[in-house]
């Protein structure tokens, strides 16, 4: 469909916006509105809408400048330090999920010897059963080299960091 | 937006650092604010049909637009674009929130302005033009606004709603010719005729 164009339709949403419309315009604005079919649709549908938006102003209430401003300025803020915490989650997340790993892996392979030597465990059976697996680790240690010694309490203090690593950083959170 | 606690100013400590965080000044800001806000507010108000959303809107609107580093060459430019932002808000909410709960919100507010206006014509052809802006389609209230409310131009308008100028003017004659049958429908149905 093509739009029907009159070349004073611009003069014509102006002076009615502007509020000249129709006793402060050009005569001949006026004149030629009530002679032309675009303008006279114009004056129409901008008139309504003019009046509406009058009434709205009169009947808005809104926040000041400072308000707006100030709710801004807190939102922008609070949005920066969220961002810097982030890291931080994503770290503590982490070593959450290694020591539960962890902690898995530990129990799935102490779980088959233990099941295989005692059946249904029994409070004494478990004492006797970790002075015998303590022992047998200390003879291990003994017999390997000071080298190999070495590497696994390397091992052993990296499972314990993992395991306190969540900790440390709880508290070092729950302080912020 | 959450309300914000006196915890969260006390946290924030002094605000003279936000003229750090936005581009704008302060006192720039209000300036522009005072200029904006009111027909910003009413764009708002009668695209979504809903006053209080128009509030949150406003507000969102400014955040984006205080947050922005873009470069503006006009104080036209800068108004502009912030219609633009105002634009997006809304159809941002339409997807999220759906066509249905905007009519229960459209109806409530039909309600508010008959109540609210004074009596006699004016409240009458207010309550129509809502009516009838109702059944327009989001795009086609916002061109009529733009164009017959705030008296912006056809590259003003194309600006802000991201069309093609030369589409315009087709779309924004179809928008008048069907707000026209809709006011003319809703005089005869009122038996104003």
């Amino acid at each position: 469909m093509n739009a029907p164009e009159c070349p004073r339709e611009q003069d014509v949403i102006n002076a009615i916006v502007t509020g000249r419309w129709p006793d402060q315009c050009d005569e001949s604005l006026c004149a030629h509105a009530t002679e032309c079919a675009i303008c006279k649709e114009l004056v129409d549908v901008t008139s309504v809408m003019r009046l509406d938006r009058e009434a709205m102003r009169e009947e808005m209430s809104l926040p000041s400048a400072g308000q707006v401003w100030w709710r801004a300025a807190i939102r922008a803020r609070l949005e920066a330090s969220q961002r810097v915490a982030r890291p931080m989650t994503w770290i503590f997340g982490g070593s959450v999920a290694c020591a539960a790993g962890l902690t898995i892996a530990v129990v799935q392979l102490l779980w088959s010897p233990m099941r295989a030597a005692f059946g249904t465990p029994s409070p004494d059976a478990w004492a006797a059963w970790l002075a015998l697996e303590l022992d047998r680790v200390l003879l291990t240690l003994t017999n390997l080299g000071p080298l190999a010694t070495t590497g696994v309490f390397v091992v052993l203090g990296a499972a314990a960091c993992l395991l306190l690593a969540p900790l440390a950083l709880y508290f070092a959170l729950s302080d912020e | 937006m959450r309300d914000v606690t006196l915890t969260d100013v006390e946290l924030i400590g002094a605000f003279g650092d936000a003229d750090r965080t936005f581009l704008m000044t302060e006192e720039a800001f209000h300036a522009f604010y005072e200029q904006t806000a009111r027909p910003v507010w009413a764009y708002l108000a009668r695209i979504t049909g809903d006053g209080r959303l128009a509030d949150d809107l406003l507000q969102e609107a400014y955040y984006r637009f205080l947050r922005t580093r873009a470069d503006f060459e006009s104080d036209d430019h800068r108004r502009n674009y912030l219609f633009r932002i105002a634009t997006n808000l809304v159809r941002d909410h339409r997807r999220r929130r759906g066509h249905e709960e905007r009519q229960l919100a459209d109806e409530s507010r039909l309600e508010d302005v008959s109540a609210e206006s004074h009596e006699g014509d004016r409240a009458v052809r207010r309550l129509d033009l809502a009516r009838a802006m109702d059944q327009m389609k989001p795009r086609e209230r916002s061109l009529l606004w733009l164009a017959y409310a705030q008296g912006c131009s056809h590259e003003e308008i194309a600006d802000v709603l991201g069309l093609k100028k030369a589409s315009l003017k087709a779309l924004l004659f179809r928008a008048r010719k069907r707000l026209l049958a809709l006011l003319s429908t809703t005089d005869i149905q009122g038996g104003r005729r």
